[in-house]
């Protein structure tokens, strides 16, 4: 699957904001960006397949997930 | 003695041209805490239904707050007041930047400007010494060269610059007051107000600067923010990308207000983002009085065929919205130049985004044509056209001279269908936020006492689940998130919460961006913050107070100005579904919205018509 995070999430070190990964089985978003480490979810909306969806909806190995901050106002 | 702040307004009468001073009481300071909270109780007593805008009659303020000049960030804000020529209410614009902090370190809490100058005058502020100084010779220029001319006459580079670019002068109803040239004293129509006076422009310089109660405290909290933000979200996506940072996520949410909010999504939205700013014509980033989040942009052009200057900083988010997908137009470099011009001439890029929106929707649609046009093809996503309309509505010409009116007069000029997709409240155009994706935002512009205003409350999109951004504003009395589809009483319950504690910062004189929920700092470090500058013991109750006084106050005087219920209509497009994106098909729905506006009316104590019971008047004092 490929991911794409906004930097706002990414450490200094890190900053390669574009990936793809293999999932041996579906997971939720919530679970795979846990697993890669990144903080700070509490402020992030998830989009799938360009479609805003919550961080337990459940993405498998075909999709794209992108990961950007919450927006409100400014 | 008093901390924090001098307990001084400066007073101007132009006609006369008399300089005086007032004394602002602990009482009203304590009350009101500043900004739009002076505003109301110094234009009050001043103004009627009867008084024209642009009179001598109608004063014009520049407050600042208790929290304006303290070195922490966010800390910038000034409030600008009036009756306003757009909402003929009661009328307020903030900015940020330089201005407010320098007044206060002049030992000026806010101006008062009454009158009108036979011929051009600026004011001339260093400290206890104020003139009014001739500007003949800077009538009819923008604001780029008076600044210049400005500081090269008096030799100060440091002297911060409130002032009217040709717009103002020519009354152009949206016209705004540039602080500095980036940062925008942008709606209500202040520019206008300013122009009527002929006062072109106000420079200060401050050496006194300001006496705080604990100044170790300011010191220990401002190094602990500098520090503490740094890696935090809300203040990393405001300094990587600046307000254009949600451009995409909007985006995809359906919610970038497209093609005159005919649409929901806009293809080029990732051309015109913030990330793409950031990586194409950014230059720098650049922040507002003491402030480490630097949201602001520095962007520059010098191509062949378009160059944009620096020194006018760069496109916001509205701007990029306003001039960008609202218009068709995905190319930054022509938002960029768009923003330029805007901040010279001094117009409110919202305003003037959406009102050339509206035509070229209204040339679309046949309503009006070539001739109005003067032979342009005025379709969304001409970039030629949008930047000839922005020179002919600072200079009221041609069509620019019916744009110039805004939306709602023009569409009262062009006929047909156009009042449908007139999108404005109270006369003020719509900012660039979708109320059929954000239920709340739309309480917010119906209800709002300056028009259509997104700065009022934040937005319901921010809190819609447990997690941090809930746990930012429990001490406000916030309990649950909210769904940003939703109506009814917790809808209403959320957007009165929000709209005190946001209501609270505009008379405070506070960034946004800076506390909770929309930026870093905890609400209770920015409380210990004031209570440090003053020596008070304000509590996060008090706040909720003097935030709600503040919006009751401004109702009761709209509704003495007989701005009420009646100018609370939101645009029929609204009830209409988006034609695309990801909220394609929604509209929203309108019994459910009036009925949640009277929870709204309820939750402050107003009676059915929105007007603020007796019981109300007496708790908060007014």
């Amino acid at each position: 699957m490929k991911i794409e995070i906004s930097e706002v999430f990414l450490k200094e070190k890190d900053k390669n904001s574009k990936m793809s990964i293999e999932l041996d089985e579906p997971k939720k978003v919530i679970e795979i960006l846990e697993e890669m480490g990144i903080e700070n979810l509490g402020y992030a909306n998830f989009y799938l397949n360009d479609v805003k969806v919550d961080k337990n909806t459940t993405v498998k190995n075909q999709d794209k997930l992108i990961v950007l901050p919450i927006v409100g106002g400014g | 003695m008093s901390y924090g702040y001098s307990g001084k307004i400066l007073k101007v009468n132009l006609t006369t041209g008399k300089i005086g001073s007032q004394n602002l009481s602990e009482e009203n300071m304590r009350k009101y805490m500043g900004g739009k909270g002076l505003v109301y109780y110094y234009l009050k007593d001043r103004v009627d239904k009867n008084t024209d805008p642009y009179s001598e009659k109608n004063p014009l303020y520049f407050m600042t707050g208790l929290a304006s000049g303290i070195p922490t960030g966010g800390t910038s804000r000034m409030v600008m007041g009036t009756k306003s020529p757009i909402t003929g209410g009661f009328g307020i614009s903030e900015s940020g930047g330089f201005v407010a902090a320098e007044l206060k370190k002049a030992g000026w809490d806010g101006i008062i400007v009454e009158g009108k100058s036979e011929k051009p005058v600026y004011l001339l502020i260093k400290d206890d010494e104020v003139e009014i100084r001739d500007a003949s010779h800077l009538w009819g220029k923008g604001n780029g060269e008076v600044n210049d001319i400005i500081k090269e006459e008096n030799k100060d580079k440091g002297l911060k610059l409130s002032q009217i670019g040709q717009a103002g002068e020519n009354q152009v109803q949206y016209a705004c007051v540039m602080n500095d040239l980036k940062h925008a004293c942008g709606r209500n129509g202040m520019g206008a107000v300013m122009g009527s006076k002929n006062l072109k422009a106000v420079a200060i310089k401050g050496t006194k600067g300001i006496n705080f109660k604990d100044k170790d405290k300011i010191t220990e909290i401002s190094k602990w923010y500098a520090k503490y933000q740094k890696d935090k979200p809300l203040s990393k996506g405001l300094y990587l990308y600046g307000t254009a940072a949600g451009v995409e996520s909007l985006d995809k949410s359906g919610m970038l207000p497209t093609r005159n909010f005919r649409d929901g999504s806009f293809e080029k939205a990732k051309e015109i983002s913030g990330q793409t700013m950031a990586n194409t014509i950014l230059t720098q980033r650049g922040a507002c009085f003491a402030c480490p989040v630097r949201c602001k942009r520095v962007v520059e052009v010098n191509k062949e065929d378009i160059k944009v200057d620096p020194k006018f900083g760069g496109p916001e988010y509205e701007t990029i919205g306003a001039m960008g997908s609202m218009c068709g137009i995905g190319n930054l470099d022509v938002i960029a130049k768009a923003n330029e011009m805007c901040n010279d001439f001094g117009l409110d890029t919202i305003s003037t985004g959406v009102s050339i929106s509206f035509a070229m929707e209204c040339y679309e649609k046949g309503i009006i044509d070539k001739e109005y046009t003067g032979g342009v093809e005025l379709n969304f996503g001409n970039e030629e056209a949008l930047l000839k309309l922005i020179k002919d509505i600072s200079e009221k010409k041609g069509l620019g001279k019916v744009l110039s009116q805004g939306v709602k007069k023009s569409a009262e000029i062009f006929g047909g269908e156009s009042e449908v997709f007139a999108m404005h409240v109270k006369g003020q155009e719509l900012p660039m936020h979708e109320p059929r994706g954000k239920i709340g935002v739309g309480l917010g512009y119906s209800v709002s006492p300056t028009g259509a205003d997104h700065m009022q409350a934040a937005h319901d999109t921010m809190i819609t689940e447990e997690g941090p951004m809930l746990d930012s504003v429990k001490m406000l009395g916030l309990k649950k998130p909210a769904d940003p589809m939703a109506y009814g009483k917790d809808k209403a319950d959320f957007y009165a919460l929000m709209e005190k504690w946001w209501g609270f910062l505009n008379m405070v004189g506070m960034c946004d961006f800076i506390p909770a929920p929309r930026g870093s700092m905890p609400i209770d470090k920015f409380i210990e913050l004031i209570n440090a500058s003053t020596g008070w013991d304000v509590t996060p109750e008090e706040c909720m107070e003097v935030g709600e006084r503040g919006i009751t106050a401004a109702r009761k005087l709209n509704y003495d100005l007989g701005i009420d219920e009646v100018y609370e209509e939101l645009p029929k497009r609204l009830y209409q579904p988006l034609e695309n994106g990801g909220l394609e098909g929604v509209s929203m729905d309108k019994d459910k919205f009036l009925e949640m506006k009277h929870y709204y009316y309820q939750h402050f104590g107003w009676d059915e018509k929105g007007y603020p019971k007796e019981e109300t008047l007496d708790k908060l004092g007014l």
